[in-house]
């Protein structure tokens, strides 16, 4: 620790003038009057117990006011995983977003599909009508995804003939001009014939 | 124990709805006595009912008149009769089977003449007599003599091939007039091949992926 010019406790306690003091250690008393300025004003700041009271005496915020705060404040999140976890994760959204949208549907030994296609620009819905549902217009629809006017339904039948017709918006029965097959329908209208083979054929 | 009887019951397949509650449901009443008198007269006969109780559903959701629907049960029942005598004399003493019978009554409603449905029956097993009077059909409608397509249809069964492989024969003569060739030449060309004519391909995976089973309903 070093030792303060005597004269220069003379000055600061009053008891000899500054201006008798020569330079050198009149800029020590200057730094020295700096310091005390500055840590009299470090003790003017509250203390942390001043302050954590002065909060606590302010009216409690209302549930707007913490739910905003909740909100708006930083929050701290410590997550443990086990990286096999992660992994499965990864594998799920993959199958998810790349894998086949719809299983394959089980087909009996028996069973094939036949794959409807229709050509009707300015309608709102066909459906494929027969035996095979009861001639209802409304049980099995075909799509037109891309609106192009073709509209087509792949549809699961017992292997052999079946005779059907288009349903056009509900109401109009038309005969399928493309089938190649037809058969009177014995009401002033052919029906179309499809024949449909095993599937794994 | 509840969950197996439970899961028993789901998997059990549905039983076939009553053809007397389908037509009530669906034929109107003015029609309704007439055709189930058809039906039960099938059926006595032996005959299969399910294309009579399909072509009554199918001439009520065509909105027919009920007159129509009788007129158009009765006129398949006809053809049922037809078809079954036909197959039975093709082969004395042979029962046909109900397939067969509605197979050949569906190519008798296409046009087919009872005598070249009888040709084709007395040479074809009973199990591809349908699919044969189909294949003659088709050659039939693109201009092949029907002694001609009857002769390539049993020649192309003789050769091994059955079913609806009968109908990819059709196909080929089909496709050698679509390229230029007359109906004779066609039918030797065809002939020629057999039996490797071409099979269509199956459907794609897509198809199958996204193929659904129609309902309500039924097929024969």
């Amino acid at each position: 620790m070093s030792r303060l010019d005597p004269r220069i406790h003379q000055v600061l306690d009053g008891e000899l003038p500054r201006a008798g003091l020569p330079a050198a250690l009149d800029g020590v008393v200057e730094r020295l009057e700096r310091a005390a300025a500055d840590a009299a004003a470090l003790a003017a700041a509250p203390s942390v117990a001043g302050r954590v009271m002065a909060a606590v005496r302010l009216p409690a915020p209302g549930r707007a006011a913490r739910v905003w705060r909740w909100f708006t404040a930083r929050h701290f999140v410590t997550l443990e995983f086990r990286p096999v976890w992660s992994l499965a994760l990864a594998v799920l959204l993959a199958a998810l977003l790349f894998g086949p949208g719809q299983p394959e549907p089980a087909l009996g030994a028996e069973e094939g599909v036949a794959q409807f296609v229709a050509r009707f620009p300015e309608a709102r819905s066909v459906a494929v009508v027969g035996p095979f549902n009861d001639w209802s217009p409304e049980a099995t629809p075909l799509r037109d995804d891309d609106r192009d006017g073709v509209w087509n339904a792949d549809v699961i039948l017992p292997v052999g003939q079946h005779e059907y017709m288009f349903v056009v918006d509900g109401a109009r029965w038309v005969s399928d001009p493309l089938a190649g097959r037809w058969v009177d329908d014995g009401f002033g209208r052919r029906n179309a014939l499809v024949f449909v083979r095993a599937a794994d054929r | 124990m509840i969950a197996l009887v439970a899961a028993l019951a789901l998997a059990a397949p549905a039983p076939a709805q009553d053809p007397g509650v389908r037509l009530a449901a669906r034929v109107p009443a003015a029609a309704r006595p007439a055709v189930d008198s058809i039906v039960r007269a099938a059926a006595a006969d032996s005959l299969p009912t399910a294309p009579l109780v399909e072509k009554a559903l199918e001439g009520s959701a065509k909105h027919a008149l009920p007159a129509s629907i009788v007129a158009a049960v009765a006129a398949t029942a006809g053809r049922l009769r037809d078809a079954r005598a036909v197959l039975r004399s093709a082969r004395p003493g042979a029962r046909p089977s109900d397939a067969a019978i509605t197979s050949v009554a569906d190519a008798l409603g296409r046009g087919l003449p009872l005598a070249v449905v009888r040709k084709v029956a007395a040479g074809a097993a009973d199990g591809d007599v349908g699919p044969a009077v189909h294949a003659v059909a088709d050659l039939m409608l693109t201009g092949v003599p029907p002694d001609s397509g009857t002769a390539l249809i049993l020649a192309a069964a003789r050769q091994g091939l059955h079913g609806l492989r009968l109908l990819d024969v059709s196909a080929a003569a089909e496709h050698a007039l679509q390229q230029g060739a007359t109906p004779v030449q066609a039918v030797a060309e065809v002939r020629a091949m057999l039996p490797d004519v071409p099979a269509p391909p199956p459907p794609p995976r897509r198809a199958l992926r996204g193929a659904t089973r129609p309902s309500p309903g039924r097929s024969r």
